[in-house]
């Protein structure tokens, strides 16, 4: 076991992600939009990573469910990027032809913010 | 890539396992970064995952080591041309045939992404550069600079 310092520091560190993340976690059920859905994606990432770094200075806890947020997170994220990227870099000239691409990533967008809603209202997050 | 586990069994204080962490995570990065030079985009995605890992623990060790800012930010600026990078990859994939022209205008954004990638990783190593305190802090990247990186005449 790392010395007290250690494990009182990692303490106050994991305290600290774990209410960024449940503080994302409220405003986004509240009321979904894209800058809370990316306060969600990161706050979950920091904790993940502060789990990854210090794994021996604090109580284990399970990522599984935590894991599947980001990963739903990173599904809807890239869904509005992409279909962002594409309105932007689109030629005149196929318009049309990227109308199926161009709903297809909405609709992927939709159906996975309802999925991270859901998740999110299941998790439990560590208590420190 | 998986993140390596970081030992802080017997670490010695709170400035030991700073050190220990950031050892660990830059080492990571270190070892990803030829592929700034080959430009696969496989091996950028995880080099990207590498710098946002390393990023993060900087930005958590900057109230009791303020050296290390410098660094974060380069970091950040760096995930986010990768990132701009690997979203253009990711659209190329899902694209059809038909979007030609619009195809050829992502593979130039790439191209741009990548380029900008490689200056921010070549420029963070200059002499009083933005990965100096992180250098002097892990003791890891001196010779970098020199182009070493896998980067030179990229």
């Amino acid at each position: 076991m790392p010395d007290e310092r250690i494990a009182e520091w990692a303490l106050g560190l994991l305290k600290a992600d774990v209410h960024a993340f449940k503080r994302a976690r409220v405003r986004f059920l509240r009321q979904p939009s894209a800058k809370r859905l990316h306060d969600v994606r990161t706050t979950a990432r920091r904790l993940r990573c502060l789990h990854e770094d210090m794994h021996d200075a604090i109580a284990p806890f399970s990522l599984r469910r935590l894991r599947h947020v980001i990963d739903l997170t990173g599904d809807a994220r890239d869904a509005a990027v992409l279909r962002e990227t594409l309105r932007d870099a689109l030629d005149a000239r196929e318009r049309h032809a990227a109308r199926k691409l161009l709903r297809a990533l909405r609709r992927r967008e939709l159906i996975t913010l309802k999925r991270i809603a859901r998740a999110l209202e299941k998790l439990r997050t560590p208590q420190p | 890539m998986k993140a390596r586990r970081v030992d802080l069994s017997d670490a010695c204080g709170i400035d030991d396992a700073m050190r220990r962490i950031a050892i660990v995570r830059f080492a990571e990065v270190l070892t990803l970064v030829p592929a700034l030079r080959h430009g696969r985009s496989k091996d950028l995605h995880q080099l990207r995952i590498a710098c946002k890992r390393l990023r993060y623990a900087l930005e958590r060790f900057t109230p009791r080591e303020p050296s290390l800012l410098e660094a974060a930010s380069r970091l950040s600026q760096l995930q986010d041309a990768l990132g701009d990078l690997h979203d253009r990859d990711l659209l190329l994939l899902g694209m059809p045939k038909s979007l030609h022209v619009t195809a050829q205008r992502v593979r130039m954004q790439r191209e741009d992404a990548l380029a900008r990638a490689r200056a921010l990783w070549r420029d963070a190593f200059a002499p009083y550069g933005p990965f100096e305190g992180l250098m002097r802090f892990t003791g890891l990247g001196y010779g970098f600079g020199d182009g070493v990186a896998g980067v030179a005449g990229a």
